[in-house]
């Protein structure tokens, strides 16, 4: 693609930006971005019939997308998926303002920002990963350092699901990646002190700054509150966060939503600014 | 369920007063930006007209917290001086 000629910045600006002032071309790069498809596979998923318009889009979009020979399948270049990064850019940009546009909870979850307080809730162990794996990992590239919070008995098996995933295991050597026990962080001696859990926070955000990390991301499964009929304490510690969250912390609170009454319910809403289900996240304050 | 939330609205209340009570406590969970986006994503307003189809589009969102907020729902049908 572009041979013999080197794009500068702009080019590249204004290139992409044409690619997508198309809904056929953004849906190209949107389908591109779940795995590689064929001109047919790409005709199915565009929703068109038409060869000769698709044929045109893709031509349009050269230097974003390329055709594999050997498999005859369309992927997407480097380029490519920033492009595509964009589009879900502008999605979450939009969705967070309140507007509508679809945008999958896992990837509403990956644009989450520093200073963000958001609550996942989560009707099995596979829908909360499939969420928070996506979360962890973007915030690693975003070069934040990352704690993930879940109770003291899947320490090892969480630990073995994120590897699985693909997380790489040098972010563990390196203290990028911790995972953490909620029974130890949440509880001291039996109790829960919202504001002795703060102050932790705070401090922990501290050091991994100091160390060089943009913030610090944590992603904490709040089951050892309920574990330890620790419901009221819960409720303060997020609504304290709810009232002020530090600017260099993204938090994603995992629940169970089978563990949660109709005023649990209610006020962990009210108390993050993002609501994040199995099928829909929203901006809630 | 869906057939029992359905039953138990159309007892309690006419249609306009479901609509109108489903709205208030989605509004009251999420805040009116939010409850837009999800009657949106329901399909639209017409959503809130069939109270079977507007649990099965809950449920389809928001999986087991769809229950909880039926509950919500039909506790302020149950309650409407609260309102």
């Amino acid at each position: 693609m572009n041979k013999g000629k080197s794009l500068g910045l702009k080019d590249w600006d204004d290139q992409i930006h044409r690619a997508l002032a198309h809904p056929i071309r953004r849906r190209i790069i949107e389908c591109l971005q779940e795995r590689n498809l064929s001109f047919h596979e790409l005709l199915k998923y565009v929703d068109t019939r038409n060869h000769g318009k698709l044929g045109f889009h893709i031509k349009a979009l050269g230097g974003l997308v390329e055709r594999e020979p050997s498999v005859k399948k369309y992927r997407l270049t480097d380029k490519g998926q920033l492009a595509g990064e964009l589009i879900w850019d502008t999605r979450f940009t939009i969705a967070r303002s309140g507007q509508d546009l679809p945008l999958k909870p896992a990837r509403y979850a990956r644009r989450l920002r520093l200073g963000d307080h958001a609550v996942l809730f989560y009707d099995t162990e596979d829908d909360m990963r499939e969420i928070t794996f996506p979360f962890l990992e973007a915030r690693l590239l975003k070069g934040e350092a990352v704690v993930y919070v879940v109770s003291e008995h899947k320490l090892d098996s969480e630990c073995r699901e994120i590897q699985r995933y693909g997380i790489n295991v040098d972010h563990f050597r390196k203290g990028t990646f911790t995972i953490m026990s909620a029974d130890e962080w949440y509880l001291k001696k039996g109790k829960a002190q919202a504001e002795t859990v703060i102050a932790n926070w705070l401090t922990l955000t501290k050091e991994k700054q100091k160390v060089g990390f943009t913030g610090l991301c944590g992603a904490t499964e709040m089951k050892v509150f309920f574990d330890y009929a620790k419901g009221e304490e819960l409720l303060r510690y997020e609504a304290a966060l709810g009232r002020y969250f530090a600017p260099n912390l993204c938090g994603l609170c995992l629940y169970d939503t089978h563990r949660l009454d109709e005023n649990q319910f209610t006020q962990l809403n009210k108390s993050h600014g993002h609501s994040i289900f199995k099928g829909i996240a929203l901006k809630t304050i | 369920m869906a057939e029992d939330f359905a039953d138990k609205t159309s007892r309690l209340v006419s249609k306009a007063e479901f609509v109108e009570a489903s709205k208030q406590s989605l509004n009251a969970l999420f805040g009116e930006p939010a409850t837009l986006v999800i009657i949106n994503h329901l399909g639209g307003a017409e959503a809130l007209q069939d109270p079977k189809a507007f649990y099965n589009g809950l449920k389809a969102l928001f999986g087991v917290g769809a229950e909880i907020i039926m509950k919500i729902i039909l506790k302020k049908l149950e309650t409407p001086s609260e309102t």
